[in-house]
């Protein structure tokens, strides 16, 4: 009963994204994959949505993009899951328009996005990283100041005043892609402004 | 405002599930989870993107894609990683079955033992690369467009091979830097047979890290199987298929084979 108990494996629900693709690549039980399906498919989707303006096309991409993955997770070294279907997703999606003649002017548009992994932002070790700092609260403030109008703006009312993006652009007179697109490059100036000042203060 | 600035700024936040993007699309979100995907939404690109995505083609659902298990019959490998319990009844049943794949398989083994020939995996595999770049994309870079190499596009999109070979030689004796009519020139003459040219133009941009190499990689493994060298074209698929990106399931299949 014991040894049962120190053998139990966690569900795979609780499981990190990381922690299945190993599992899958060590085992090649589909239950793994089968989750990691589950929590991202309709993610999947929704880019290619965007890229291909076609639903049923789409649908298509999504379960190409899939099919890649099953048969090259075991092989890949990957550092995050969400980054790689990320970048597959897109690559997919370049190449279906590639093949439709009469889209290949979208191609200027979309050439610089090919195997680009995309911006995302890990928050975990930044975060460790400040709570280790108490005195970076006041960097934050002014780091915040050094940001332009408009990004001040919308940080400040979205992180500061709780606000959603739909209240901001009320408020400010934006269109909500230019509040999110706003605070995206807020953030981003933020987080390069305050790596800067951690470097000051370890250096 | 809950906590310090900081943390409410950079709290590592999860992706947004099926049922919140759903929430969310409808406008049916509490304030809590509303706040949660925005703040999400700033730092992940692929949920961004989604969003994006479902708002900019009005689908407001994703109920109806395709669940894993209608997904699994079209994964060319059915590990499921379950256990089959085999029923004492079916033994002899069981048995006969397998000794009738093994007539059946050594009946296929001595009739079918012939492996297909590069030319006929070639005829299989090979799809024209269709010329899908315009004018504007042809010479990043630089306003105006070499005479010989836009000519040779269009002479290769009209399947008029060696006017274009002629064409793209012209262009590459004024460029010898251009990556793209190297790689057309490489498929021009494989389209008709030259398959020594084709090979050393191919190898070429396959050789580089301009945008055609993954492509001229793809195209010299067909190269190799035109001239029906089956063990080069091995021994780059190989590479080829560790190195993915592109063509990915084609390869696999293709080397399957080979």
């Amino acid at each position: 009963m014991a040894i049962r108990f120190l053998n139990k494996q966690p569900a795979v629900q609780q499981l990190s994204d990381e922690e299945l693709v190993s599992k899958f690549s060590a085992t090649q039980q589909q239950t793994y994959f089968e989750e990691l399906y589950r929590r991202y498919m309709h993610l999947a989707y929704g880019v290619c949505l965007k890229l291909m303006k076609n639903e049923d096309e789409s649908r298509d991409v999504v379960s190409d993009v899939f099919k890649i993955l099953f048969l090259k997770l075991p092989n890949a070294d990957i550092k995050s899951f969400k980054a790689y279907l990320y970048t597959v997703s897109r690559n997919e999606c370049i190449a279906k328009l590639r093949h439709r003649k009469s889209e290949s002017e979208k191609l200027a548009k979309y050439n610089h996005l090919e195997n680009s992994p995309g911006d995302f932002m890990e928050n975990d070790g930044f975060a460790a990283l400040f709570n280790a700092n108490p005195s970076m609260e006041q960097a934050v403030e002014k780091a915040v100041g050094q940001l332009g109008e408009e990004q001040k703006l919308c940080i400040r009312l979205f992180f500061y005043d709780d606000k959603s993006y739909r209240e901001i652009a009320t408020e400010t007179g934006f269109t909500e892609k230019q509040v999110k697109s706003y605070l995206q490059n807020g953030k981003r100036n933020l987080r390069i402004l305050l790596e800067k000042e951690m470097r000051k203060h370890t250096t | 405002m809950d906590g310090n600035l900081h943390q409410q700024i950079f709290r590592p936040t999860a992706c947004v599930s099926q049922g919140e993007l759903r929430q969310y699309l409808s406008g049916s979100i509490s304030r809590e989870g509303l706040r949660r995907v925005e703040d999400h939404l700033l730092d992940c690109p692929l949920c961004s993107d989604a969003v994006d995505g479902f708002e900019e083609s009005g689908e407001h659902h994703s109920d109806e894609l395709e669940d894993f298990d209608a997904f699994r019959k079209k994964l060319p490998l059915q590990s499921t990683g379950r256990v089959r319990q085999l029923q004492p009844g079916g033994y002899l049943r069981q048995a006969v079955a397998v000794a009738a794949m093994l007539v059946v398989g050594a009946i296929a083994y001595f009739s079918f033992s012939k492996s297909p020939t590069g030319p006929e995996l070639y005829a299989k595999y090979y799809n024209a690369y269709e010329n899908d770049i315009p004018v504007s994309l042809r010479r990043p870079g630089l306003s105006d467009v070499d005479p010989n190499f836009a000519q040779g596009l269009t002479a290769y999109s009209e399947r008029k091979f060696s006017q274009a070979n002629m064409l793209f030689e012209r262009a590459i004796q004024q460029q010898p830097d251009n990556e793209a009519a190297k790689f057309f020139a490489g498929l021009s003459y494989l389209e008709v047979n030259q398959t020594n040219k084709a090979s050393a133009y191919l190898s070429a941009v396959a050789n580089g890290t301009g945008v055609y190499s993954k492509k001229a990689a793809w195209y010299l493994i067909m190269c190799d199987l035109k001239s029906d060298n089956k063990a080069s074209a091995k021994a780059r698929l190989d590479k080829f298929v560790q190195a993915g990106e592109i063509m990915v399931l084609e390869a696999k299949d293709l080397r399957e084979k080979l």
